[in-house]
């Protein structure tokens, strides 16, 4: 993505706050909105990670960000810990599963992960609902004001900059990442397990990597929203919040990050449109999966970049010598 | 106390019978395409429907109704496997289970729009007391569960031993390349596979629907289940979704009678995970050689 594109829309996201004063009292409201979508879009940068880059499907991925976000919230209610170091307990509680979950699945064929993961997600929902002494059951936990290193950060404007901080953080990560050679690694088994066994990736040691990477993202994810809706209950994390992030990210083109952020803003926006009528998001969500699988295998990067290689192939005007012809 | 056990394995088996013809379909479809269909338990939720309003507003009998949501769920898995599966021959794998979540989101969506989300109940499948033996209850309901997934085990295999259709399948399971080599008609079987394990699982969702009642997701614990039931079962043997399927039936009831009910899930997936770590290819299932 061309560098003035990502600076610009950087600076809009870090301006908005100041746009936003003149909505007064609704601002507070839509501050919630969009800080969501930042920690929803961590977890879709994290599952893309998993999908998009080494193959491998989850269902269950807020299941990680449940155990993220109940880690934070327990911690925080029993020993007031604050969000940075709620936040990490979270991401390695979730990651501590992922090993324990990944090391049989991976071992195994096809698309057994998905059923694993899915039973997964069922799990936790059902194990927040039944453990109320220690989760709260229906009722949830309520979180104290959060702190960042003893500043007080329970202003909806700061949290705002904490998830956006956090969204960018992450993508960084994710980059870096996939330019080293454990990211070459994770494409290589994309591509072909025999094919990368053959080249000396250790294939299963990897794919559980990949699986515990995405799921330290996305519990870190989770520990970030405890603190940002100050409150944690089981109905947020169900199995249809699992579909909706994989849906962000087959919308938005697997294997991308700037896909999976495009992605989560489509599948935000039509949830949040269409949630009067039930069943509508859901209907449009899987028939938008189904098409894109279909006709636009790329999803929505895809969209812009065979735009972008079209202009690129057009004629030059008579009279201009192309550069690289 | 035996007699109890007794019951609870009765009521296992029953329940276990839908488990198995969910998992029966998953296997007929995986083994001829390779996919995990996900939209599985919605396509035969979505026949139900079929059943369900021919006998609330026209007043069909049951059997009718049942055999109307059979063809339905036939004709909706040949559809699926011709319009989108088919296009995706070329495609990754990922591609091809990513559309099956995708229809489910679909179907579950579009019925939750066309019916509403509230559920709707369904007459009983047969209207018989039920039958006092010794110190058991049998419900006529359990025991035709249970033979028709016994008659429908023994149908498939007579189908995949001496049919010449089934012969056609289990060669495209073997390699698809070399069958469609030997002119067995691939795309048409594949059809064909998808058709009948849809309607498999459109035989579950029908019997299913007197106790669940009838909703978009009336289907959604029984599919997974049927899931675990296929991965016990190897994930590949009819036989082995079979009995996974009974064993995992006995299993619930046992955790609903003696641990927690609530937790049915979450446990019958730690075992899953025990299992898999002692016998990576399930009880049944043989160790897999990849091909390359």
């Amino acid at each position: 993505m061309q560098r003035r594109l990502v600076i610009a829309i950087l600076v809009a996201c870090a301006v908005l706050p100041i746009a936003f004063q003149a909505l007064g009292q609704r601002q507070v409201y839509w501050l919630f909105v969009i800080s969501e979508f930042y920690v929803f879009a961590i977890v879709a940068i994290s599952l893309d990670l998993l999908m998009g880059r080494s193959g491998q499907i989850s269902l269950g991925q807020s299941g990680f960000v449940a155990l993220g976000a109940y880690t934070a919230a327990i911690l925080n209610q029993r020993f007031n810990v604050d969000l940075p170091l709620g936040m990490l307990a979270g991401a390695a509680t979730a990651a501590v599963a992922s090993l324990v979950l990944g090391f049989p699945a991976t071992r195994l064929r096809g698309h057994y992960l998905g059923i694993v993961t899915l039973g997964f997600g069922i799990a936790i929902d059902q194990i927040a609902l039944k453990w109320d002494a220690l989760t709260g059951g229906d009722q949830g936990i309520h979180l104290h004001r959060p702190a960042l290193f003893g500043v007080d950060a329970g202003t909806p404007v700061r949290m705002y900059y904490v998830a956006l901080v956090a969204l960018v953080v992450a993508v960084l990560l994710v980059r870096g990442l996939t330019q080293t050679r454990i990211g070459r690694a994770f494409a290589a088994i994309k591509d072909s397990e025999v094919a990368a066994a053959a080249m000396g990736v250790p294939v299963a040691r990897t794919k559980v990597l990949a699986f515990i990477v995405s799921a330290f993202l996305a519990g870190a994810a989770g520990g970030i929203y405890a603190f940002l809706a100050g409150f944690v209950a089981p109905e947020d994390f169900g199995i249809e919040s699992s579909l909706l992030f994989f849906a962000m990210v087959v919308i938005g083109g697997m294997g991308s990050i700037p896909g999976a952020i495009g992605g989560a803003v489509v599948v935000d926006a039509v949830k949040n449109a269409a949630a009067t009528v039930s069943g509508l998001s859901l209907a449009l969500l899987g028939g938008m999966i189904v098409l894109v699988v279909l006709f636009f295998p790329g999803g929505l990067k895809g969209l812009l970049r065979t735009r972008r290689i079209r202009r690129e192939r057009r004629p030059a005007p008579k009279g201009v010598v192309r550069q690289d012809a | 106390m035996t007699q109890f056990l007794l019951q609870i394995a009765l009521a296992g088996l029953a329940q276990g019978s839908l488990f198995a013809l969910t998992a029966l379909g998953l296997v007929m479809i995986y083994n001829a395409s390779s996919v995990v269909n996900f939209a599985h338990g919605a396509m035969g939720m979505a026949a139900t429907y079929v059943a369900y309003v021919l006998i609330a507003r026209f007043e069909v009998p049951f059997a009718l109704a049942f055999a109307a949501a059979l063809v339905a769920a036939f004709v909706l898995g040949a559809v699926v496997q011709a319009v989108f599966l088919a296009r995706l021959r070329n495609a990754p794998l990922l591609s091809q289970v990513v559309v099956t979540l995708g229809l489910f989101m679909l179907l579950e969506g579009l019925m939750g729009i066309a019916f509403g989300y509230n559920p709707r109940p369904m007459r009983e499948s047969i209207a018989i007391a039920p039958v006092i033996l010794g110190d058991l209850v049998l419900r006529p309901q359990d025991v035709l569960q249970l033979a028709l997934l016994l008659i429908l085990g023994v149908a498939l295999a007579a189908f995949f031993a001496a049919t010449k259709v089934g012969l056609g399948m289990r060669a495209i399971t073997e390699n698809t390349y070399a069958a469609r080599l030997m002119g067995i008609p691939v795309g048409r079987l594949l059809a064909i596979a998808w058709g009948t394990g849809v309607a498999l699982s459109a035989v579950a969702a029908v019997l299913a629907a007197p106790t669940t009642s009838v909703t978009p997701n009336m289907m959604d614990t029984i599919v997974v289940y049927g899931f675990v039931a296929a991965i016990v079962g190897g994930f590949g043997s009819m036989a082995g979704a079979l009995v996974g399927g009974l064993i995992l039936g006995v299993v619930v009831n046992l955790i609903d009678a003696f641990l927690a009910p609530e937790l049915a899930m979450s446990i019958v997936f730690g075992l899953l995970l025990l299992v898999l770590y002692v016998r990576p290819d399930g009880l049944f299932g043989r160790a897999q050689v990849q091909k390359v």
